[in-house]
């Protein structure tokens, strides 16, 4: 029981993480999206 | 007919308010115990001092108001509003002392920054400071983040229902577990899990960045407690820029995401529950409001040009929204640059981002994202029922944690704050103008305060008015406290004078 | 000869009297984008050396920059500002950036030169003596509060009351 809320501990972490890096990544290609259509215009 | 205070409620009040003042005495033994580390002999006689004071005004109030009795909700509001205030007059003691203040006023003020996890800061020669100072400037947040209150349930208080009104008139609502003692605990293992983590990733980074060992680890500490707090303090006056480091700024955001969910949140996730982080309204609130106002400042910045490449849009224009919106306050630029190079429509997506806040019950302040959703919610649930045929009943479901109706009493509560925090981002704003500062300015330096954000124009210095910066420690307190217990001791005072 | 003198002593100021304030660096950024400039600060913080090169951040007594030099122009600063030390006070001459694309947008100055104004040094303590004996009487005080406290009921004892 205390493994299996051990790993359950460690997954969550990873979850909010990937969720924090995710809204990262999103955030920088609509920036490269941005710059490519202020370039454009 | 409104009764006057009895003598009970001073005792109650007065013995749980001793408990917290003496917990607060307690912390502030370890920037002392820093200081000594450090060879840092004055500062660390400033903290001494202020921990003896702090315990004997704490022994002294509970001796002489010791009670058996439970707290009602009125007391139990009001000894986390003048906990609170007590907090911030004591916590100033050591700062004021350093020299690095240039009034008791300004120390105050820091510190109830602090608490709050604001991030304003009055703070003079702040690269001069001593780690002891720093570190207490650090602490505060991570202590009145996770609330001030709590860390007594966690200590000082056993099985107590009366612990939960103070749970609650701290702005934590949600009981993660049974026992609102245990919810104390695990926010707290929460905290110490990610600041283990952090200060080493952060610690490693420094280094790698060429800080010195002792300074990247303790920096790394520092940066931590400001962000997972949602403060916005940092141990140099540059603030994140003094870093000049993509690496140090993206795990910045990442820690501040972590500090603006709910702990609710983080509960569910931990013990296996890992869909709820796409199921949960709050994730997805944060999501659209978050796309909403980074869209707003991105249009606003390319009208300006003042950021022309994809990744100095990224690092400067959405740093400062992200910084903004999680309520931390961390910059990557100097305060009047938001005046000088983002024009007025980036600065209105920035205004609203800091405005809507982060998740309730975490460290981060502003309207909340529970709310937002819940008023959309309602909104959507009135347009069914234009539509739908009258006889008709239309039920609206949020998923918040579990499955729940919306009702109006919750629409109503949600409606009342939201109300409460616009007119409290407008009055700072009128008082910011009444001293002579532009509209735009004024309007966000005092949503900053009230959403606890900490991102400043350049109002926010050890020069501006006495009566401006009482304005914003009197928001960044409200704010902080979701404004219920400060009303019940505003209440309270009343009834003493005019009860009968 | 005096005038010969004069004339270079007029330079020497003139030259070396132009430093310019963070503040209007900051306020002034775009007009300033792109120029050299001459700035002078106290080092505070790290020398955080990257490779052939290093940041620093200058203080000014008002604002932090941060400059870009050569590594071997870092190797010159002996101290740097903090609370236990004074930092080495530099002039530096080079080319100021409002949004320094190679770095990310930071607001910079591209170091060319470096000359030293003043050397730092460490700052040693003196132990205030009035908050020594402060502390010392609070101490009493204190004890003597948690004696009465103690006598009169046991401190400590947690509040016990019905479970939620």
């Amino acid at each position: 029981m205390k493994i299996k809320s051990f790993y359950n501990a460690v997954f969550g972490i990873g979850t909010e993480i990937f969720y924090a890096v995710v809204i990262i990544l999103a955030a920088f290609l609509i920036c490269i999206a941005a710059y490519f259509f202020n370039y454009d215009s | 007919m409104i009764l006057k205070p009895q003598l009970q409620d001073l005792k109650n009040i007065g013995y749980y308010s001793g408990k917290i003042i003496i917990g607060v005495g307690l912390t502030m033994l370890v920037p002392a115990v820093i200081g000594l580390l450090f060879a840092e002999i004055n500062p660390a006689l400033d903290f001494l001092i202020a921990t003896e004071i702090t315990s004997i005004i704490g022994l002294i109030l509970t001796k002489l108001c010791f009670t058996e009795e439970d707290l009602n909700w009125m007391q139990g509001m009001i000894v986390v509003s003048l906990s609170w205030v007590a907090a911030m007059l004591l916590g100033a003691i050591p700062l004021y002392l350093s020299g690095h203040w240039g009034s008791y006023l300004d120390a105050c003020f820091d510190v109830m920054s602090g608490f709050t996890t604001t991030g304003l800061t009055l703070v003079q020669d702040l690269d001069h400071i001593s780690y002891a100072h720093n570190l207490w400037r650090h602490f505060t947040p991570f202590l009145g983040g996770q609330g001030i209150v709590v860390i007594a349930l966690c200590f000082f208080v056993k099985g107590v229902s009366g612990a939960f009104k103070m749970y609650v008139g701290e702005a934590r609502d949600e009981r993660l577990l049974p026992n609102v003692i245990d919810t104390s605990r695990f926010i707290w293992l929460v905290s110490i899990v990610y600041l283990i983590l952090s200060t080493l990733v952060l610690g490693i980074v420094g280094i790698a960045n060429g800080m010195k060992t002792a300074n990247a680890f303790f920096h790394g500490a520092c940066i931590f407690m400001a962000a997972f707090d949602t403060a916005g303090f940092a141990p140099q006056s540059q603030n994140i820029l003094y870093y000049h480091s993509l690496l140090f700024e993206v795990i910045t955001i990442v820690i501040m995401f972590l500090g603006a969910m709910n702990f609710n949140l983080h509960y569910h996730l931990w013990t296996g529950n890992r869909r709820e982080i796409w199921k949960n309204i709050e994730s997805r609130a944060l999501c659209i409001t978050l796309l909403f106002t980074f869209l707003i400042t991105l249009i606003g910045l390319n009208q300006v040009g003042s950021y022309p490449r994809a990744v100095i849009m990224f690092r400067k224009g959405f740093y400062q929204l992200i910084s903004g919106h999680t309520t931390t306050g961390y910059m990557t630029i100097y305060a009047r640059q938001f005046i000088n190079d983002w024009g007025a429509l980036a600065l209105a997506g920035l205004i609203c981002a800091m405005a809507f806040g982060g998740g309730s019950c975490s460290t981060a302040g502003g309207i909340k994202m529970l709310r937002l959703g819940i008023i959309v919610k309602a909104l959507q649930q009135d347009l069914k029922r234009i539509v739908s045929p009258e006889p008709a009943i239309v039920e609206q479901r949020l998923h918040h944690l579990k499955e729940i109706f919306l009702e109006d009493k919750q629409v109503r509560a949600a409606l009342l704050i939201t109300l409460a925090y616009l007119v409290l981002y407008g009055i700072g704003a009128l008082v910011g103008m009444f001293y002579g500062y532009p509209f735009l300015d004024s309007l966000f330096e005092s949503t900053s305060a009230a959403a606890n954000v900490g991102l400043s124009c350049g109002i926010t210095t050890p020069g501006m008015p006495a009566g401006l910066k009482l304005t914003y420690i009197v928001q960044m307190w409200a704010g902080r406290l979701e404004f219920m217990s400060v009303f019940t001791l505003i209440g309270f005072f009343i009834a003493a004078i005019k009860g009968r | 000869m005096k005038t010969a003198i004069s004339l270079i002593f007029f330079c020497w100021t003139v030259c070396y009297a132009q430093h310019i304030s963070s503040t209007e660096l900051i306020n002034k950024a775009k007009e300033y984008d792109g120029k050299s400039v001459v700035y002078a600060g106290e080092v505070i913080g790290d020398v955080m050396v990257r490779g052939d090169f290093a940041w620093i951040n200058l203080n000014d007594g008002q604002n932090a920059i941060g400059i870009w030099l050569d590594k071997e122009l870092a190797k010159e600063i002996k101290f740097t500002g903090s609370y236990q030390a004074k930092g080495d006070r530099l002039e530096i001459a080079g080319v100021f950036h409002c949004s320094c694309i190679q770095h990310g947008g930071d607001m910079d100055i591209h170091a060319q030169n470096l000359r030293k104004i003043s050397p730092g040094k460490l700052v040693k303590e003196q132990l205030h003596t009035g908050k020594r004996n402060f502390t010392i009487i609070l101490f009493g005080i204190l004890f003597l509060v948690l004696i009465f406290v103690r006598h009169q009921s046991s401190f400590g004892d947690k509040v016990k009351l019905p479970q939620e």
